[in-house]
């Protein structure tokens, strides 16, 4: 399992629940939340979860930016 | 007496910490906005894994992690990276310091495009009937008006036209 700890004043709530939508079909993901951080778990027994959820954190980034730069 | 440090050595002023698979860049958040540091992760994600962290307030860390099949070299990428994150900084602050002469040559260029006022938007503009019809110079006085013949007793020629025949 990995784990990504995304920062909140970094990365977009909204974001991440599209991206988490969209690599549901492809790994288990776990969501929790602080005051500071997303916690997201990924993991599969047939992918690399690495890369997964590098895939995933790629995907929020691109789309906290994109929502960004609407607001 | 020590020197004064110069806006460019202050905006190269970037902490790498660099392992075999990637490197992670610290930024200082007043001397790089947030908005560039996106700017730059986003032109990245192409060819690397980004990840953005808060080490600590103030700093915001940049990981990158080059996908496979990316052959490029980590110090490369770093250099790029260092080269979009300045490029995105500095239009952003060319942006900043004219953006009122912007606004100013965009809103002439639209109401340009706009055409000419119509009778509506005249009369929504608050010329009332007595500013309407100021004529100072006497151009809206008819030529009839103006030429017309004196009444008897003021005296044969009037100026010019036809009324002095």
């Amino acid at each position: 399992m990995i784990e990504l700890r995304l920062h909140r004043e970094l990365y977009l709530e909204e974001a991440l629940a599209q991206a988490i939508d969209l690599y549901r079909e492809h790994a288990h993901i776990e969501r929790q939340s602080t005051e500071e951080v997303f916690l997201v778990r990924v993991s599969s027994d047939t992918l690399d979860e690495r890369e997964v959820a590098d895939e995933l954190a790629n995907y929020v980034l691109g789309a906290t930016v994109e929502l960004s730069q609407k607001r | 007496m020590p020197r004064a440090v110069t806006l460019a050595e202050r905006l190269s002023e970037i902490t790498v910490h660099r392992s075999d698979a990637e490197l992670v860049l610290e930024l200082d958040e007043t001397l790089y906005p947030k908005d560039a540091i996106y700017g730059s992760a986003y032109v990245f994600i192409d060819r690397c894994y980004v990840l953005l962290d808060r080490p600590r307030a103030g700093r915001i860390s940049v990981r990158l992690k080059p996908k496979p099949g990316v052959t490029r070299a980590l110090d490369d990428l770093a250099g790029e990276f260092e080269n979009e994150l300045l490029g995105q900084a500095w239009r952003r602050l060319i942006l900043e310091e004219n953006r009122e002469l912007i606004e100013s040559v965009t809103t002439r260029a639209l109401s340009g495009a706009a055409g000419p006022p119509g009778l509506d938007e005249l009369l929504q503009m608050g010329a009332d009937e007595d500013a309407a019809f100021d004529d100072p110079l006497g151009i809206a006085v008819s030529w009839e008006e103006k030429y017309k013949k004196r009444a008897a007793g003021e005296g044969g020629g009037g100026e010019g036209g036809a009324g002095s025949k």
